[in-house]
């Protein structure tokens, strides 16, 4: 409160700094990093996931929209669990209620077909967003170890009440009742239409996180994983901080939930199961924590392996999966995109540096 | 529902929270002392209780079965920690997690490969293989019930013993407390690493052997008592043996009744029980207070 603003701020990103994985850049690996962490690879992105659209048969389109899901999804658990060291297992749950939402919520409007879809989804986000806000309170009070069992604790729950509450229709599930109109939106002949909304979440996914990475707010979450103390005394509480992260992540995977329900025009308990929490972990490793394009990366090689194993070894795919996660954990555990900057970004940066700081330029 | 019925239902989960502690109380040394994250503690309850199944089905009886089955999974935790868990004590949790996820996976699909995906029972063993009859109304209660009850007891108080009588438990807690500090005074921390790993895998699967003859064995049994075992740790507090006791007693209780109580909310009660207890006390409600 004494100091002026802009000295707090600055305070705080020294604070934020202090972490060992916040290296000091050189200029050069600085516009590295501004690639591989900004939104310009969505340039390249985007037109190939719009040309699919119109040439890739429906079943593929389903299955690149799931990549698209879930990179959603890790996009937002590495939010958390790499800049917030929030390591949270239940973010299955909160898919879970937004899907739940979302076909229970679609029927209520029968307006514009796909105004009725979005504000479906937006409301199933809301949903997620305040039952995260509701338990990251007790949740939030806990670090490290626990705060791990709590979340994957609160997942099993969510799966327990969507299981044992006659509402939600047991272990069967229930249809997204939509309006008809809207049906026809989804249905068969309209996929590319849902095809085409969620490639337009993932890019305002993508540049959500990339201004939330940026922001103060992002520092702040940084600096709360890694410089509590001093956080604390500059006069910031920690506990709202972490709170706002863990209810805006929930709102996406809710978000990202309704997309899934949308999919397949159904919901079941499985949707909470903590293997998902599992692989959406997985993915944000197997990628690299804490940049921006890793989670992504980790859920099209996640998904893409599962498409394979699904197909090779119909009965017993999961073994691929956790020989991957082994394996990642033992011999990769800072993810694809560290190990190809070690390779390629630092060796290329070093060099061109050396280029243009040579004296005899 | 008559109050007879309601005791009964108490008994019940003592039962039920004996075994858990079983798996809980090794759960929460593992965290204490190594301090990583072992989603496939709950794997090695599930390889406990089929293997139960299928050795008294190879050797013809549940006793022969007991030892040779408490071997393998003994022996099965050994190579586990030599070959991968000491290789990631150092990592941070987000590395344990995956690791351990990846475990429970392949220990699942091991389990599927080498049995199937059925439901399987199994006969109580012999001179327990009787029910008492309790009255007109209330349901028998199998003796076997009875006597793992009371077998898990004299485990739990024999593990009271071992943790504050002797120099290995000495080592643990002091492991537990301040790990630098053992290591200083000479406690060779990888051995008694090693030692604990093995000796909480080999009482969880201890707690599924001895489960199998009344529940059934099926798949998915793993993580649901692996997440039910972090109920336990949260509430009781890592690294507790004691904690985990009183905790295991209270979720198992909890967990039973809620079942006849309020049928619809029987899968949440327990993780309703665990936020409030965390809203009370985010440390654990029977650990130490700094």
């Amino acid at each position: 409160m004494f100091l002026r603003s802009a000295t707090r701020r600055n305070s705080v990103r020294q604070a934020a700094a202090s972490d060992a994985s916040h290296e000091s850049f050189t200029r050069l690996r600085n516009l590295a990093s501004r690639w591989r962490d900004g939104p310009a690879p969505l340039v390249f992105l985007l037109p190939p996931l719009l040309v699919a659209t119109w040439f890739v048969p429906d079943y593929d389109l389903q299955r690149l929209a799931k990549f698209l899901i879930f990179a959603i999804l890790a996009m937002g658990l590495d939010f958390l669990a790499g800049r917030g060291h929030l390591v949270s297992l239940g973010q299955a749950g909160f898919f879970a209620i937004g899907a739940y939402s979302f076909a229970l919520l679609a029927g209520t409007c029968d307006g514009e077909p796909l105004l009725s879809l979005l504000l479906g989804m937006l409301v199933a986000g809301l949903i997620a967003g305040g039952f995260a806000c509701l338990a990251g309170v007790p949740a939030l009070r806990t670090r490290g170890v626990y705060f791990l069992m709590v979340t994957l604790a609160l997942g099993q729950m969510v799966f327990y009440a969507l299981h044992d509450i006659p509402l939600f229709g047991g272990s069967d599930g229930i249809f997204v009742c939509a309006s008809p109109r809207a049906i026809e939106v989804l249905s068969l002949s309209g996929s590319r239409v849902y095809y085409l909304m969620t490639v337009a979440s993932f890019g305002f996914a993508v540049l959500l996180f990339w201004c939330l990475r940026r922001s103060f707010f992002g520092t702040l979450l940084g600096a709360s994983a890694t410089a509590e103390v001093r956080l604390a005394a500059l006069g910031y509480a920690v506990l709202p901080i972490r709170l706002a992260a863990f209810t805006l992540v929930g709102a996406v995977a809710g978000y990202a939930g309704a997309l899934e329900a949308m999919r397949f025009r159904f919901v079941n308990p499985e949707l909470a199961t903590w293997h998902l929490s599992g692989l959406l972990l997985v993915m944000v490793i197997l990628g690299g924590r804490n940049r921006l394009w890793g989670a992504v990366l980790g859920a099209a090689l996640v998904i893409g392996l599962e498409d394979l194993l699904v197909y090779w070894f119909p009965d017993h795919w999961q073994i691929g999966i956790g020989v991957l996660a082994v394996v990642v954990a033992l011999f990769l555990p800072n993810g694809v995109l560290f190990f190809a900057r070690r390779l390629s970004f630092r060796r290329l940066g070093v060099w061109l540096v050396r280029q243009k700081e040579s004296p005899l330029r | 529902m008559s109050f007879e019925f309601l005791l009964l239902q108490v008994l019940n989960g003592l039962h039920h929270g004996l075994l858990l502690f079983l798996v809980a109380g090794g759960l929460s040394l593992i965290f204490g002392l190594l301090g990583v994250v072992n989603l496939a503690h709950g794997s090695f309850y599930m390889f406990g209780a089929w293997l139960a199944w299928w050795a008294s089905g190879v050797f013809g009886s549940y006793w022969l079965a007991l030892p040779v089955l408490l071997v393998l999974v003994a022996l099965g935790a050994f190579g586990l920690e030599r070959a991968l868990f000491r290789y990631i004590y150092d990592k941070p949790h987000l590395v344990h997690v995956l690791l351990t996820y990846g475990l429970v996976l392949l220990l699942d699909e091991a389990r599927s490969l080498l049995w199937d995906d059925d439901v399987h029972g199994l006969e109580a063993p012999p001179p327990f293989a009787r029910s008492l009859e309790l009255g007109e109304d209330l349901p028998d209660y199998p003796v076997w019930r009875l006597v793992v009850s009371g077998f898990c007891l004299l485990l739990a108080l024999g593990l009271w013993w071992l943790s504050s009588r002797t120099r290995f438990g000495a080592a643990v807690r002091a492991g537990v407390e301040r790990r630098e500090m053992a290591e200083g005074l000479g406690i060779d921390t990888p051995r008694l690493f090693l030692l604990v790993f093995v000796l909480g895998a080999t009482l969880a699967g201890l707690a599924g052997a001895l489960a199998t003859p009344i529940a059934s064995v099926y798949p998915g049994l793993d993580a649901q008592v692996l997440i039910l075992s972090f109920v336990v740790v949260v509430v009781g507090g890592i690294g507790s043996l004691s904690g985990a006791f009183f905790a295991a007693l209270v979720i198992g209780v909890a967990d039973t009744l809620a079942r006849d109580l309020v049928p619809a909310f029987a899968g949440v009660a327990v993780y309703l029980l665990m936020f409030a207890a965390l809203v009370w006390r985010p440390e654990g409600v029977l650990a130490k207070r700094n």
